[in-house]
Order: structure tokens, then sequence, then C-alpha cells
């Protein structure tokens, strides 16, 4: 292979990769589509899963797509009303769903839950908004207040045909939609359309629709009264069943539905007394009032020695519960717990109700521990053995995060290189430690990190640095890093203070990262590395022939054969003293329904003479939400270093017998030519309430063919891994 | 015939990296908006080394190339 092939293909990479820097700008549009997919989404993946931090994030972005007129307030309502039910049915926060829904019904009086994701909780918080909002109606006792009925969503065509038994065409069209909307779980919806065809037709079956749809949407009180109706007027038409059954319903409701006794304050005038903005007779205070299930707000005012004074407290009405409440009155503004709850119903604005929500969350950390075993043998007789335990703490709204790492790695090795040399089986073990960080500057993601290698005869210190910035709604991620590594090389029971070498390496990592489309993305990289020193290694000794021999030595002859063929003298091994490096590498990614395919490529060249090309893929399957499979595939071909010979010649000085060794020479096989041929797999199970827990194995078999090397034609490794994590928040 | 063959080998790859480009490049970058990121928050969508610590080091013994993915090298008197 010419350098010059590998430098025009090196250049194309990189032009071709810069013509997608120049991608055109889209226009602006209306985001209500997408936003309406977003919604969809993250209630029916983040918030069906139980990801309920996850889906406020994700809504999040809905609103700042919604920014000033993006949207409709149709969609702004539907946003409000997610996040009403991600507040109530998963995080159990009455207070911030209500509000929510408060703002929802702001931007949209006629908007609705998801009949698929609403919950008794959700439907209790979102009963309570309607009550605060001007056209609710909210009841405070059994017989329920008479409030500005809602309107239906359609409205009757005119003329169309009805059964035997009806007598308006109207009262039959509203109850069909009513049927329909019963089917779909609409139940405000259906008690709309009962309420506009009593309106038409006062029908005793009817009635019943409304009371059930009334109980299941949690409008107890109101179900209780149109139950107690049917109880009454469908025994005189002969309708005993529904009777019954009506009967039945509102006994059920009594004995269900939560009161609240309301304890009015000593030496109050002109005391003002609302749940859910309905004002309370005077005569109903000290009794028992009862109330729909869910959140209820008690306001009160009055007048204490002339000071206007107020009172506010919200309560959580369960079935079966009765709740007291004891007025007391304070001065305005004093809201104590309640701050949160007024800033959100007071939010005029979206920036409001976000700043309401954010001064109420403390910080959040996520913690991420991890233990990982792995080990490899080969038919090369070497054999490692390698624990590591990793930790790392990531602050999602700080925008920071830092970890640490520490790896010990064992190596007994009596290779054929090793034996060669007459050398025995020598063990050795590594030291790890690291440590790093990042913090996020507006756009801006600055990372810093260190690491140490300690063993016997090598020491290694880098830290180094890097800046990534998100650009174009984070669809494009360029990236810069650097780290220098200071490596000092040694012998082994020697110390560096007699025998030491010294190696400087600086690396430059470019990389940009490009957001395809929803599913997609690419990433390419730039490596380069320069390195200073002498990386000869001071034990590797290599066989020496005479030129005419040398030219003979057959490919993978063996350790005999070499010591039979061999000149007397051994040279130890010399490498050039500087060295660069250079890679490009591409990785695409794509994500389907419940897979994700990986495939990476690397093109390598270094002032060596080596070349080099890896390719891997991975097909990482989820096949069920715990449980995720991968079977990979690597495939590495590299050449030799210019300098790489399996047998090098020496000549011998007629004169003093010396011998001329060639000035560049190693035994480094991975310094040849080879191609390696790894096949793996892993799988992944994640285990515990939250899924928090995960443990992971992984095995490769690793096939290497030497092409041009002396004693080993190839080997066989087979690697192994086992990974216990756990994610804390 | 062993040059031969790696010849051959390398020329296919870069073939098969330049059409990935081609491809790519003809399809360009559309604008997604933050929240229809749902796919790409996957964990296996990083863009990361999702490489083991063992794996990683195995990797960079056993083959003469480095970098790609960061890094400066071995940072060890592993070879």
């Amino acid at each position: 292979m010419s350098r010059r092939f590998f430098a025009s293909s090196f250049s194309f990479a990189v032009l071709a990769l810069f013509a997608l820097v120049g991608v055109r700008d889209a226009r602006a549009a209306s985001n209500d589509k997408e936003v309406e997919a977003l919604i969809e989404s993250v209630l029916q993946s983040d918030y069906a899963g139980g990801n309920f931090k996850q889906a406020l994030e994700q809504l999040e972005f809905g609103k700042q797509a919604c920014e000033g007129s993006s949207c409709s307030a149709k969609v702004r309502a539907k946003l409000f009303i997610a996040f009403g039910t991600v507040f109530a049915g998963g995080l159990k926060k009455g207070p911030e769903a209500k509000a929510a829904f408060s703002a929802a019904l702001k931007e949209d009086p006629s908007a609705k839950l998801f009949p698929s994701f609403s919950t008794p909780e959700v439907q209790q918080a979102f009963n309570g908004a309607h009550g605060d909002a001007p056209a609710g109606a909210a009841a405070s006792s059994a017989k329920p207040d008479v409030a500005a009925p809602r309107k239906p969503k359609k409205t009757w065509p005119g003329g169309g045909r009805f059964p035997r038994g009806w007598r308006s065409a109207e009262a039959y069209f509203y109850y069909n939609e009513a049927t329909t909307s019963e089917a779909s779980r609409d139940w405000l919806d259906c008690v709309d359309y009962t309420q506009a065809s009593l309106q038409a037709e006062n029908r005793v079956t009817t009635r019943f629709l409304t009371a059930t749809c009334e109980e299941r949407g949690g409008l107890w009180t109101e179900a209780l009264a149109d139950f107690q109706i049917v109880t009454d007027a469908a025994g005189k038409i002969g309708l005993h069943d529904v009777g019954n059954l009506a009967r039945q319903r509102a006994q059920t409701l009594r004995e269900k539905t939560p009161k609240v006794v309301i304890r009015r304050p000593a030496k109050a005038d002109a005391l003002v007394v609302t749940i859910n903005g309905v004002e309370l007779a005077d005569a109903k205070l000290g009794g028992e009032v009862w109330v729909n299930p869910g959140q209820q707000t008690i306001r009160a005012q009055g007048k204490v020695n002339g000071a206007e004074l107020e009172f506010e407290q919200a309560i959580d009405a369960a079935e079966l519960e009765t709740a007291t409440v004891e007025i007391k009155l304070g001065p305005k503004g004093a809201r104590g717990d309640q701050a949160m709850m007024r800033c959100m119903l007071g939010a005029q604005t979206r920036d409001d109700f976000a700043k309401c929500l954010k001064s109420d969350s403390g910080p959040s950390l996520d913690l991420h521990l991890a233990t990982e075993l792995s080990g490899y043998h080969d038919s090369d007789h070497v054999d490692t053995f390698t624990p590591a335990f990793v930790a790392s703490a990531e602050s999602p709204t700080g925008g920071w995060g830092i970890n640490g790492s520490f790896l010990i790695d064992v190596v007994t090795a009596a290779s054929a290189d090793i034996i060669a040399t007459a050398s025995p089986r020598w063990r050795e073990t590594r030291y790890v430690p690291s440590i790093g960080g990042h913090k996020k500057l507006g756009d801006v993601d600055a990372s810093l990190k260190a690491n140490l290698s300690h063993e016997p005869d090598y020491l290694a210190i880098s830290f180094g640095g890097g800046a990534s910035i998100d650009l174009r709604q984070k669809t494009i991620t360029p990236a810069l890093s650097y780290e220098f590594s200071h490596d000092i090389s040694g012998r082994a029971g020697t110390p560096f203070s007699i025998y030491r070498r010294d190696i400087n390496r600086h690396g430059i990592n470019a990389s940009v990262t490009f957001v395809l489309d929803k599913s997609t993305f690419f990433a390419a990289a730039l490596t380069s590395v320069l390195e200073n020193g002498d990386t000869s290694k001071p034990y590797r000794y290599l066989p020496m022939f005479a030129p005419d021999v040398a030219k003979r030595v057959p490919i993978g002859l063996s350790i005999d054969g070499v010591n039979k063929n061999r000149l007397t003298i051994r040279a130890l091994e010399q490498l050039p003293t500087n060295r660069q490096r250079w890679a490009v590498a591409g990785l695409l990614g794509h994500r389907f329904t419940a897979s994700t395919i990986r495939v990476e490529e690397r093109l390598y060249v270094d002032s060596w003479g080596l070349k080099a090309s890896t390719t891997e893929s991975q097909f990482l399957v989820d096949m069920n939400e715990r449980v995720r499979v991968w079977p990979s595939l690597r495939f590495h071909v590299q050449s030799g270093a210019s300098f790489w010979q399996h047998a090098y010649a020496a000549t011998s000085s007629t004169k003093d017998g010396t011998f001329t060794l060639p000035a560049l020479r190693t035994g480094d096989r991975e310094l040849g030519p080879l191609y390696g041929l790894t096949i793996g797999g892993g799988a992944r199970y994640a285990f515990g309430e939250k899924k928090s827990w995960a443990i992971s194995v992984n095995a490769d078999i690793v096939y290497t063919r030497f092409l041009d090397h002396l004693f080993l034609l190839d080997r066989l490794g087979l690697f192994g891994a086992t990974t216990l994590e756990v994610d804390l928040e | 015939m062993t040059k031969k063959i790696l010849r051959t080998l390398a020329s296919c790859v870069i073939t098969s990296v330049a059409m990935i480009v081609a491809l790519v490049a003809t399809t360009g970058c559309s604008t997604v908006a933050p929240y229809e990121r749902g796919k790409l928050a996957h964990p296996t969508m990083a863009a990361s080394d999702m490489t083991g610590f063992g794996e990683a080091h195995l990797r960079a013994i056993s083959e003469g190339a480095t970098g790609g993915s960061g890094g400066t090298g071995s940072g060890c008197g592993c070879n």
C-alpha cells in the first residue's frame, strides 16, 4: 500500500466531512405538529415507563419550542395538561399538577385530559383546577351549585332520525356522542353531551349515563345528585333495574365521597370562605361539606380589628376521609408554605410558571457506580486479570460532573517472544487511577482529566483538557481536546534515578458530531499524537542473522530453528526516537424502534510507515425494558513499520570482528503486518424497582494472524468481562 | 501475495468509507428539534466509545494503531 494512496484517501475523507458542515438553514415553521408529537412520545415512553423526571425534562423542550407564537393556544394547553399528568400521575405532586392544569385551562378553557393517561390522582388535580377556573363548576355540598354549563364539542347539525322511544333528534344525537365519549374514556365530554341531551329531552337513562360519567370523571357530588334523581324517577316509569343500580351507586358514593369541615376563626367580621372559588354559605361552616376528591383550596378573607386578613390552605380530599380545616387569618402576603402554589397559580407567562417550578426543586445529583472484572487468555500463554472501579457524579441542573476510576492490571506472560530470549514467565501488576470533570458554561462544555499509570518499570502521568460546543440546536457538536503525557521507562529492579528513559507525548483530538435525523448521528474524529523519546524495550533482544541467511529465514520459524541459524550476537531493540501518529475515524449510529446499530471505521498512518484500517460494528437489541443483547464484529488490518523485518541481518567486520547492526530494529510483533478478527457479544440485565441496577457480561474471541513474523503465525485469544453498575439519584 | 491482499482489503474499506461519507453528504443534516431527541438520547446512541476498560486496553496493546476516540496512546509499557 503506497503512502500516496492513504494520503489521498485521508484527504478525501476530510474534505467530505467538511462538506457536511455547509448545511442549509431550515426555515422557521409552526411547531404545533412537532410539540404534539413530543407530548405523545413523552407520555407513551417516559411517563408510561416511569421515567417521570425525564418526562418533565422532555416537556421543557416543548415549552422552548412554543416560545412566542410558535404554537397555538390549543397545543400550549395540551403541553400543560401533559405537565399536570406527569406531576399528578407520576410524581404525586398535587399542587404542581393543579397549577399546570390551571395554566392549561387559561390557554384553552376546553382543554381536557389525555384519556389513556388519566388516573384518579390526575382527575382530582384537574377537577381542582377546573374549580378554580372562572367557568368551572365546583361543588361544595351534596347539591351541586348552578354553574355555567360547558359547551359540548360537537353541535347538533339539525335533522337526523331517532329510534322509537325518543322524542328529540337533538337529544338522540348528543346521547350518541356521549356514549362515544364514554367508550373513549372522555368523561367530561360525556358529561357535556349528556347535559346537552338532557336539555333537549329529559330521559332517565340519559341522566344515568350523566351520573356514570360524572362519577368516572371525579365529579362525585354531581354524580351522587344525579344518581339520586334517577333512583327517584326510574321506579315511577317502570325502570326498576336502572333505579336499583342508581341506588347502589348513590350509596357507594355517599360512603366514599370526602368531606371537609371548615371551622371559622374566632372574632372575624365580613368573613367570606370559598372552596375552589365557590363561596360557601356561612351556615355550612362547622358542618360537613361534601366535596369532590382531589385538591381543594380553601380561601378565606375577613377583618379582624379593622385589618383585612386572609387565609389559604390546600388539602387533598381523599375518598372515605373527612378533613378538618381551621381558618387562621393572617396578614396579606404571608403565604408560608403555599408560596409556590400561589406562584404557579398566579403565573401569567410560561417563563413565570417555569420559575416557580425551578425555585421549588432542589439540586439534583445523579451518581453512577460501576465495577468491572475482565480477563484475557490466549494461545501464546498470556493471561491478564483486570478489575476496575468507576464512580461518577453528574448534576443535570448544574451542568457539571466529576468522575474517577481505579484499574488494576495483572499480567502474566510466557509468550513465544519471551521464551525465545530464554526468559522465564513473568508477572506484573499495573495500577491506574484517573480523575476527570466537566462543567457546562452556556453552550460550551469544558473538561479536564488526569491519569496515572504505575508499574514496576514504567510510570506514565498524563493530563489534558478539552471543550465542546453545541451548535444549531445541538445538531452539530464540535469538540477539541489536548492531552500531554510524560512517561518514564525503566528496568525492573532498578530505580528510575539509576536508569530511565523519558518519553513525552502531545495528543490533539478534534471531533464533530452531526445529528442527521431523529434517529441517526454521525461522529467524525481526527487524532494526532506526537511522541518524543526512546520507546525501545530494554528487555527485548532480537536474533541476528548473516545477510545471506536472513534472506532465507522462513516466516514462522520455530525457536529451535532460529537458534540453529542465528548469529551468536543478540541485539537490543532500537526504535526511532520520535513518532507522529494520525488517525481519522467515523462512527455512524442509528436507532430503530428497539435496537441500535453502530458502525465505525478508523484509518491510521504514522511516521514509522505503519498503516492500518479498523472496522467495527455492533448491533444492540433491547429485548424488553430490562434486557439488552448485542453481537459485535471487529476487523483490524495493518502493514508493518517501514523498518520491520522478520529476520534482521548483521554484517560482521573482518578487521575487528564487530558487527554492524540495522540502525532501526524491533521485535514488537504489533509493529509487523497482521490482521485481527474479533467476534463477540454481550448482554445486559437491568434490575431493581427503578431498573437502576444492571449487570453486563461481554465475551470476545480474538484471532490474530501474523503475516511476517518469527515463532508464531497466529494467536487465538479469549476475553471476558463482567460489569455491575448502579445509578443513584 | 500478502501485499496484494492487503491492498485489496484496504481499497474495499476505503470505498466503503467513501460511500458512507457521500451518503451522509447527500442527505445532509436536518434540523432536529430538541423535543424530537427521544431516540438520540438512548444510552446506546452515545457518540463516545462504549468499550469497557479491559477491552479498550486489550485493543491498545494488540493493535499497532491508536486514536480515533481521543487519548494519546498506551501510557503503559505493555507492548
